[in-house]
């Protein structure tokens, strides 16, 4: 169906994507969950995470800078872990001080974190 | 020279990498795990929220660090982790929740005690007959029944009569005698009405009795249920005689409650001038006075008459009927004074109407010369003869 010059036209195209998709896969992602991080963290702040939450609000704040680190050696896989591991703790720090503040009292201990 | 300074650098920077190793950093690391889990234990999330984060975190870069194989980082985030650490454990000192101590809970104890199936008192384990009651000192078996020689059910031991059979209807039926006559009467139960309760024979055994206690018994009460009130009128009937004259005042309101009179004369009978009001007749003292051969009634004593008979008839309303009527003397034709008779008895009916009697009350008849009460052949007599009547026919 093909010819032989289309055939090494459509190799070559396969190529490009997957080395774009390696090349710019990483800074996407990292970049987006860093995002998601930071909003998360500025909602927690709104709900006054760093006076009722902070554990949580200290641990995701020194999660983001560490994976903008990351992002800065160019290792996006880890950058990309540690952003979650932000975006969890600036969200537990969040519904902890909306506790706290509708209880009057401080959050219950949370559970260790996962190794 | 320069040789010299390069290899120095190169000794140094060994020394430097040397001192970071992996394994050492390893090492420190889990002494810092070990902190770090004890400060969490001490509630360290409470009491040192920053420095127990600062620890974790920067535990986990340095972790991560050696795995990329950047030592000097990891040193750095290792140096952090520590100093965090300990300043986590020793803020948290005093701060680990309060102990709850569960005492322990007594153990139940379950003791199985010897059985009685029978409930006779003697154990099962030594009652040869564990499911029927008997004495000890039959081991628990139950002994041979009694005799019960007039078959009534009760033994003779139990038996006042063991040889007369009770009878049975209901009436101290445990003692095993008959009682012929339960009440005592002197009436055979078979006979007697009531035969739990005395009463003479008259009343078929049953006590007399006087359910409205008015003192008449209620064989001879003919209100047995409302007691005769005890005034003096037909007081032997047991009811209450609560009006006895019927003249419609009630007697406890009656100044004279066996006679009748209107109640605003206190039921008392009003008192006439011309007029007497007897048991079956309103007497009239005076004649009602007609004109001569008319019915026509003349002259302001009849009217006076007449006022009183009406006055009579309103004030007595047990009165239900009277009869007005009308009689001549033997003068004259006798058809004639018959219809004259009735002519006047039907005026005079007339004039109590006006009145205001009710004409339901009255009947007007005229019976001519057929009634005398007097002689027809003297003058006085014959005057006597004219006459009108009010007689009571019903009341």
């Amino acid at each position: 169906m093909f010819g032989a010059r289309s055939s090494r036209w459509l190799r070559l195209l396969a190529v490009a994507l997957g080395a774009a998709c390696v090349v710019g896969c990483g800074p996407t992602q990292s970049t987006a969950y860093l995002i998601d991080a930071e909003t998360m963290l500025e909602a927690a702040r709104t709900a006054q995470a760093d006076k009722l939450a902070p554990y949580e609000w200290t641990s995701a704040r020194l999660y983001i800078d560490k994976s903008k680190e990351e992002v800065g050696y160019s290792d996006f896989e880890q950058a990309v872990d540690y952003a979650k591991k932000a975006v969890d703790f600036a969200t537990r720090a969040r519904d902890n001080a909306l506790k706290a503040s509708r209880k009057g009292e401080p959050p219950p201990p949370p559970p260790p974190p996962a190794p | 020279m320069t040789t010299a300074r390069l290899a120095s650098a190169v000794l140094l920077l060994a020394a430097v990498t040397a001192c970071h190793s992996g394994p050492q950093i390893r090492a420190s690391a889990d002494i810092i795990k070990t902190d770090i889990e004890r400060a969490r234990r001490s509630n360290a999330v409470r009491c040192a929220p920053r420095e127990l984060a600062m620890a974790e975190a920067n535990l986990d870069f340095a972790l991560g660090e050696l795995d990329q194989g950047n030592s000097s980082r990891a040193y750095h985030h290792i140096t952090v982790a520590e100093a965090n650490a300990k300043k986590a454990v020793a803020l948290s000192k005093d701060c680990a929740p309060r102990q709850v101590v569960l005492k322990e809970q007594p153990k139940l104890v379950v003791k199985l005690e010897a059985t009685d199936k029978d409930g006779d008192g003697v154990l099962d384990k030594d009652d040869q007959c564990p499911s029927l009651p008997g004495p000890p000192e039959n081991k628990g078996c139950p002994v041979e029944a009694p005799k019960d020689t007039d078959n009534d059910g009760l033994p003779d031991p139990v038996d006042n009569c063991p040889t007369q059979p009770e009878d049975m209807d209901g009436w101290q039926d445990t003692d095993g005698c008959p009682e012929p006559d339960n009440d005592g009467d002197g009436i055979l139960d078979q006979a007697d009405k009531c035969p739990n309760e005395a009463g003479p024979m008259q009343n078929l055994g049953c006590p007399v009795v006087d359910k409205d206690g008015d003192g008449i018994t209620d064989d001879k009460d003919q209100c047995v249920n409302e007691p005769e009130d005890k005034d003096g009128f037909q007081d032997e009937d047991g009811c209450p005689d609560l009006d006895n004259d019927s003249d419609g005042v009630p007697d406890d309101r009656d100044d004279c409650p066996m006679q009748p009179g209107p109640a605003d004369n206190k039921g008392c009978p009003r008192q006439y001038s011309l007029v007497a009001v007897t048991r079956d007749k309103i007497e009239i003292k005076k004649q009602i006075k007609f004109a001569t051969g008319s019915a026509k009634i003349v002259g302001a004593e009849s009217e006076r008459i007449l006022d009183e008979v009406a006055q009579a008839l309103k004030d007595n309303a047990q009165i239900k009927k009277v009869r007005i009527e009308g009689h001549t003397d033997s003068v004259g034709n006798d058809a004639k004074n018959l219809k004259l008779s009735e002519g006047r008895a039907n005026s005079v009916m007339s004039a109590l109407i006006k009145r205001g009697v009710d004409p339901g009350r009255m009947e007007a008849i005229g019976f001519g010369e057929t009634k005398p009460i007097a002689s027809n052949s003297t003058a006085a007599g014959r005057a006597e003869n004219r006459r009108t009547e009010f007689n009571i026919v019903e009341q």
